[in-house]
This record gives structure tokens, sequence and C-alpha cells, in this order.
């Protein structure tokens, strides 16, 4: 397993090389963390953080006005589900974890998309744990609201690293095995001394996937798994979240917030699942060029190991800058 | 054992390969939650110097009630003035990391600013305000181009200058230099910087001293 040990060598320089980034610049609060993209989808991020920019805004002072005006309240409402689908179109972590995952996993594209809005509206919620929380009980107390989010924000990034681990354990063993049978199958094959007819155990691989069957797999490993995953990245909630509601809290505009929260979280898992399917389909298109089975089997796997090692690769990125 | 070995290894070396091509550098290019209305002030001497920056922000109300629950340690929802004294310090502590979100040149190179001796907060209408003064290390002579301008190279929080009147010059020599107010146009400073942009823009948070580029400045030309 040499190369499984310098690779994994290799990723962990990587991540500690990345740049190690303070909570916030001004000290309050938190930011959300964020992957540089470069090259071609540069552009096209720039716009769409433009537009989440101004939606938030918008959002902001929608929230604001409805002081004097409840009737904002659907507006407020409509603008915090288009700002949600913005935000989770930017280079965010949340989509490249679970669309990692389902592609490193053979989730079913329905199963991903419960998984995408499950994660969501845990982020909602947590936003809603940490103000409220702050607010009823630890105000006063040393623990402040930034406090929190940090501590959270490490639980979510360790959650990511475990993971990661976990999918990429998984697949490499199911590779190894694939491996191993594949050697026998050609000793067998190679050697004329005898025939394959009647040798029930060769050929019970003859032609075979060569794959564990996602269906094989126990299925409380994978719903464990599963959500683990929806745990790792609903953990933490996002900062757009928490100012809203807070902000709402003070003015007593409970409503108002609680259902900015949720109207963020439903645009989120929409632009989750619909990233995370195209993923998958991607993956899928990947697997159907190559015409022989075998060959198809080995991209599949390939992709799968990627996958998971971008999980993992992620994750101490993420755990190494936010320490 | 000769099969097995090559498989590995070519998903590997694939997965390597591609994590390398698409390998996530982390980096602050959040948009910012944190808005806030600046006001900046050159302040002259009566020998034609350089001698203060004076900075006033105004946070968003929004993310002044967060700072309000973080901070309010006797839980009457008011920022005390002890209160407002750990605030100014916590983002006194935090903006040195960050050159205080501000950035002065004289002709075009950076000019080193000492740091400030506190950072005053107070709460008013609903809205944090921060407010503080820095000194250049050296003696600045009005002379040449200069120019003073802020921004958070980590995008955590927006400072806006809305009046071109929000950037000031002030004291006895007020008169000498040409004040202008340069607001870049960020499609043209990206075209402009195509190349580096790529790679150095998005390098890490110490390199990316390119986002001053779109930060809104004071220009003094100076005789």
């Amino acid at each position: 397993m040499k190369p499984i040990k310098s690779l994994l060598l290799l990723v962990l320089l990587l991540a500690l090389s990345a740049p190690a980034i303070a909570q916030s610049s001004l000290g309050i609060g938190t930011s959300d963390p964020q992957i540089a993209v470069n090259g071609p989808f540069a552009g096209l991020l720039a716009t769409i953080n433009t537009y989440q920019q101004q939606f938030y805004r918008a959002m902001t002072e929608a929230l604001k006005d409805m002081r004097q005006d409840p009737s904002q309240l659907w507006l407020l409402v409509g603008l915090s589900f288009a700002y949600g689908i913005f935000h989770a179109a930017g280079p965010g972590h949340g989509k490249a974890i679970i669309s990692s995952y389902m592609i490193a996993n053979e989730v079913e594209l329905k199963r991903g998309v419960v998984l995408s809005f499950l994660a969501a509206f845990l982020q909602g919620i947590m936003a809603l744990i940490v103000v409220g929380s702050v607010y009823f009980v630890l105000r006063g107390t040393s623990v402040s609201m930034t406090d929190a989010t940090y501590g959270l924000e490490l639980a979510s990034y360790g959650l990511i690293i475990i993971v990661g681990l976990w999918l990429l354990w998984q697949k490499l063993s199911a590779l190894r095995k694939t491996a191993s049978h594949s050697h026998d199958h050609h000793d067998h094959a190679h050697s004329h001394d005898h025939s394959h007819v009647g040798d029930s155990h060769a050929c019970d691989h003859c032609g075979h996937a060569h794959m564990p069957d996602p269906k094989t797999l126990s299925g409380t490993v994978s719903l464990k798994q599963a959500w683990s995953a929806v745990l790792a990245v609903g953990i933490r909630p996002c900062s757009g979240a928490i100012i809203v509601l807070s902000f709402a809290l003070l003015n007593g505009l409970f409503l108002g917030g609680v259902l900015s929260v949720f109207a963020m979280a439903i645009g989120t898992a929409i632009t989750v699942s619909i990233l995370a399917t195209l993923a998958v389909t991607a993956k899928n298109a990947a697997m159907r060029f190559s015409s022989e089975k075998s060959s198809a089997m080995r991209i599949g796997a390939i992709i799968e190991i990627i996958g998971a090692l971008f999980v993992l690769l992620l994750g101490i990125l993420l755990l190494t800058a936010a320490l | 054992m000769f099969k097995r070995k090559p498989l590995l290894k070519t998903t590997l070396k694939a997965g390597m390969t591609s994590l390398f091509v698409i390998a996530p550098t982390l980096n602050a290019v959040s948009h910012p939650h944190v808005f806030a209305e600046a006001r900046l002030e050159i302040s002259t001497t009566k020998s034609g110097g350089f001698d203060e920056l004076r900075h006033v922000w105004r946070f968003d109300e929004l993310f002044s009630s967060s700072v309000v629950l973080d901070f309010d340690e006797n839980q009457n929802l008011q920022l005390d003035p002890e209160e407002l004294i750990k605030i100014g310090n916590v983002v006194h502590q935090s903006l040195a990391e960050f050159d205080y979100y501000t950035n002065v040149t004289l002709d075009g190179k950076d000019v080193k600013m000492s740091a400030p001796d506190a950072i005053m907060a107070d709460f008013v209408d609903n809205q944090l305000l921060l407010i503080f003064a820095m000194q250049p290390a050296g003696m600045i002579k009005l002379e040449g181009k200069i120019t003073a301008g802020i921004y958070d190279p980590t995008f955590y929080a927006a400072m806006e200058f809305i009046h071109d009147s929000d950037l000031v010059v002030s004291g006895p020599a007020k008169e000498l230099c040409k004040r202008a107010v340069v607001r870049p146009d960020v499609d043209e400073v990206l075209a402009q910087n195509q190349g580096s942009l790529t790679d150095a823009f998005y390098d890490d948070a110490e390199n990316n001293d390119l986002t001053k580029l779109f930060a809104t400045r004071l220009e003094l030309t100076c005789p």
C-alpha cells in the first residue's frame, strides 16, 4: 500500500501549505469559507457573486423595512430564496462536499436531492439554535456567537475529514478486491492447461462488474455515512443566516427572521441538488464513453476515488485554514 | 500480482493528477456580509506635510446587531462603555494583520503607516462606529502623487465611500494638492490585469494585494 501512504502524505502536505486565514478580518463574526476557482469558471463565479451580493443587500433592506411595514415579509421571503439560490451557486464548500460524496458513492439521484435538502435545512436550524441560545442562554457568558460558530465550524471540518477517510477507505478496499479478482481471473485465462468450463468459482467472476454492488453494502452503513455527510455540511450555520436572525431577534421580527432563513435554505438546497445531479450525470456519461464494460468500471472506480479524495482534501484544507 | 499494481497505480496517478489540476486553494473570496460606510481624512501640516490619516467607519444595522449579541456581557441589549472598549480592542488586534484595511501610496510605492494607538468603538442609531487615526511611519511631504484608500483583502467587510465628499483633506495645507476621488471600474481593472489575476490574485491572503486595485481611493496630485 505504498502508493496510498505517499498519496496521503502528499495530500497532507498540500493541505498544510494552505494559507491560514483568521476567522474574520475584523475579529468579530465569521466569514464563510469559500474556494477560489481559477480558469474558465472564474468569470461566471464573479457574476454569481455580484448577484448574491445584490440579493443579500436587497434582502437586508427588506428586513429593515419590516420594522415599519410588516407587509414586506413576502418580499423578504422571496429575496431570501433568491439569495439562497445564488449563494449556493458561488464557490462555497457545501455543494463541493455533497457533489463529491455523491460521485464517490453511487447514491441514487433522488437520495442526493434529499441529502442536499437535509443539509441545507440543518444549516438553517443550526443558525436558529446558535442565535437563539446566544440570546436566551449564553448572553453574558464567555461564549460569544463568534465562538459558537467557530466551534461548529471546526466540528464540521473534522466531520468532513472523517467522511472523506471513510469513503476513501471503502473505495480503496473495494478496488483491492477487484484487483485481486482480476488477477486470479487473468492467471486462469492465460494458462491453457485447463479449461474454464465447469470451474464454477472462476466463472462467478467472468464478465462480472468487479465492483461491489451498492445494494450489497450494508444498508445501515451507507445510511450512517449519508447522515454523517449531512451533519458534516449542515452543522455549521452560514454567516448570512446568523446576521439576519440576530437583527430579526433584536427588532422583534422573529417570524420574518425564521421564514427568511428557511427560504434561504430551500434556495440553497435547490442549487446544491442541481449541481450534485450534474456531477453524477457527468460521471455516468464518462463511464458510458468507454465501450468496454471493464474499462467503464475502471473509469467509474477512478472517478469515485477522486470524489472521496476530494472530500478528504477539502476537509483538511478547511480545517487547517480555520485553525 | 502483476495485474494488481498497475490498476491501483493508474487509479492513484489519475486521482493525484486531477487533484492537482482542480486542487482548491482556500481563499477569502467570500462575498461580504458586513457593510460599512467609511469616511477618510488626510490631515496636513503647516509645513506641507501629511501627518495623519483618520478613519470613521459606520457599520450596517444587521451586522451591528450581531455585534450586540456577541459583546453584550451584562445582557441589557445595549453596548455599554466597557463593552465598546472590548470591541475596539478585538478589532484593533485583528486588523493589525490586515494593515487596518489601509493602503497609502506615494508615487506608486506603499507608504508604511504605524498602527493606531487604539480603535474607538461607539454605537449610534443601532450602528456600530469605529474611529481611529494612523500616522505615516516616517515624515511624508506633500509631493508627487499620494493616494489613500481602504479595502478588506479578505472581502469579509465591504468598505464603501458613499459620496466623494467622504474622502477629505484637512489642515493648513489642504489646498496644496489637487484632490481627486478614484472609483476603479471593476471590469476595466480585470481586463488590465488579466494575466496577473489568474495567478497572483487567487494565490493567498498575503499576496492578495491586488484587491487594492478595486478600492476607492483619494488621490492627491501635489506640486
